[in-house]
């Protein structure tokens, strides 16, 4: 066991002291720091909570060594990126830059991130992406960091800020607001530590240990059958035999007369993208690292807060609801295919092709877009080798050919 | 299927932990191994595996489909066969009525 998984167990019970309420988020939270370059999104209303919860992690983890800026002030590139030293313009005619202190520490945080001008969220993007920023033709490598933002989706004064700005972050939590004993826990707290919540949080650990624990995590193995549940999860949002992804035609319209349309996909207009599967794959990790286990049941209740800002649902008025209907789906989805032990189909016809099995398999993927897109796969495999005509073969049957 | 698929084939074979695979005459059947009671409940398992499935079975819908066609057709063959046997029953009555009269006279 790692010596180091005290300080995080202590780390979150300095958050739950002084962040009341909101139990189901922390825990994702939590896991969602102990991966390198860890991004969450904070999404609330007014007064929920947002800018205490980014303050109290980022003093949680680097004391007061962090950089906040705000979005809905007026951020200039100097502020954010660097700006050029003019003495040594001057004097010596060489264009050095000063950067700014948001890109050199560890801990960064940003206030109202749908306010922040396009220029500014362009050079962020470009930090998250390539782990660099540019200025005056000079670069800044990155190194190691945690970002955290938030914002209130319904901010009159939002900026639209692009897709794929938002699938770079790794989690999106949403708050809601305190019922009336979590006022008084509140109340209470706020009464005994002189009105200061983000002042009286400790720093827990430092910087070394948490790269120590980020290692850690990064070097923990999981089993294969966890990472076969989070690829088919994944894959099952985001496959479409239809061909969803290159195509101009809108949904539901392009789902009519799909054999598939009871499944998740129906009901999601753009996919997530790769990224899901592996902001999944190191929750779990550090789901395993911290407390010694990962089952699947815990990979659906955290998919929920990786999917919800990365995937563009066809009944987008209530996201989190939605998210919540098609994870249910998903673990009926999963339960069928126990019973049908397709896995185990499969794997013996990767091993030879079989045509009893092949039968039976035709008749499962019938069942399962996720499972049919392996057995056309292994059809044109077979087809090359001559083992089975064109004709014959599932995606010749369903008319994909 | 140029990429490396090692540790998909690893994730397949995990699946596949305790069962096996007997063919017999072209077909295949396959067996699932459990510890104490066997508790599977796929209706695949039911038809083929020789080992007794848990209370509830579930079935797919193009298993079903098959089910309820076979169904179908059995009830027309009882039916069919009904008809057959209120024939054969009435043929009986009016030989044996022919016969005890042929006796009688």
């Amino acid at each position: 066991m790692s010596s180091l998984r005290p300080l995080v167990n202590r780390f979150k019970e300095e958050l739950d002291k002084r962040f009341i309420g909101n139990e189901s988020i922390k825990s994702i939270l939590v896991l969602n720091l102990l991966h390198k370059r860890s991004t969450i999104l904070i999404r609330a209303p007014r007064g929920t909570g947002k800018s205490t919860l980014m303050l109290l992690i980022l003093k949680g983890l680097f004391g007061d060594d962090f950089v906040v800026i705000s979005g809905a002030s007026e951020v200039r590139r100097g502020e954010v990126v660097g700006r050029l030293h003019i003495p040594s313009l001057e004097k010596k005619g060489i264009e050095k830059v000063l950067w700014a202190r948001f890109i050199e520490a560890q801990g960064k945080g940003i206030d109202e991130v749908n306010r922040l001008n396009p220029y500014t969220t362009a050079n962020i993007h470009h930090l998250m992406q390539f782990g660099e920023v540019w200025a005056y033709g000079q670069k800044y490598t990155i190194g190691d960091y945690t970002l955290i933002a938030n914002e209130n989706p319904n901010d009159s004064t939002t900026f639209m800020q692009p897709p794929p700005f938002y699938d770079r972050f790794d989690i999106a939590v949403y708050l809601n607001s305190l019922s009336i004993s979590q006022k008084f826990a509140l109340q209470e707290f706020n009464e005994k530590n002189g009105h200061d919540l983000v002042g009286s949080m400790p720093h827990v650990m430092s910087f070394e240990e948490l790269s120590q624990i980020r290692r850690e995590v990064e070097e923990t193995e999981l089993d294969p059958e966890i990472i076969g549940f989070i690829n088919v999860l994944i894959r099952d949002f985001q496959i479409c035999i239809k061909g969803k992804e290159h195509s101009n035609m809108p949904l539901p319209v392009l789902c009519e007369g799909c054999h598939f349309t009871r499944f998740v996909c129906s009901r999601i207009r753009e996919p997530p993208s790769e990224r899901a599967t592996i902001v999944l794959l190191q929750l779990a990790k550090a789901k395993k690292w911290l407390d010694g286990n990962v089952e699947e049941k815990d990979i659906l209740e955290m998919a929920k807060w990786v999917l919800v800002h990365r995937t563009s649902l066809l009944n987008s008025e209530k996201p989190l609801k939605e998210i919540d209907e098609l994870i249910e789906m998903e673990k009926e989805r999963m339960f069928e295919r126990e019973s049908r032990k397709q896995w185990f189909i499969l794997n013996e016809l990767y091993s030879g092709f079989n045509p009893s099995l092949y039968r039976t398999a035709k008749e499962i993927a019938a069942e399962d877009n996720v499972f049919a897109e392996e057995l056309f796969l292994l059809e044109e495999k077979w087809v090359k080798e001559g083992k089975i005509s064109r004709e014959e073969t599932l995606k010749a049957e369903l008319g994909f050919e | 299927m140029s990429h490396n698929i090692d540790n998909f084939r690893k994730f397949l074979e995990k699946k596949s932990r305790g069962i096996r695979i007997n063919r017999k005459e072209g077909k295949a059947f396959w067996e699932v191994s459990t510890k104490g009671e066997a508790t599977y409940t796929g209706f695949l398992e039911f038809a083929y595996s020789t080992k007794s499935s848990g209370d509830y079975v579930y079935l797919d819908r193009s298993t079903a489909f098959d089910i309820v066609n076979r169904l179908n057709w059995m009830e027309s063959k009882i039916r069919s066969l009904i008809k057959r046997e209120r024939i054969m029953i009435l043929l009986l009555i009016a030989s044996s009525t022919i016969a005890v009269l042929g006796w009688l006279t």
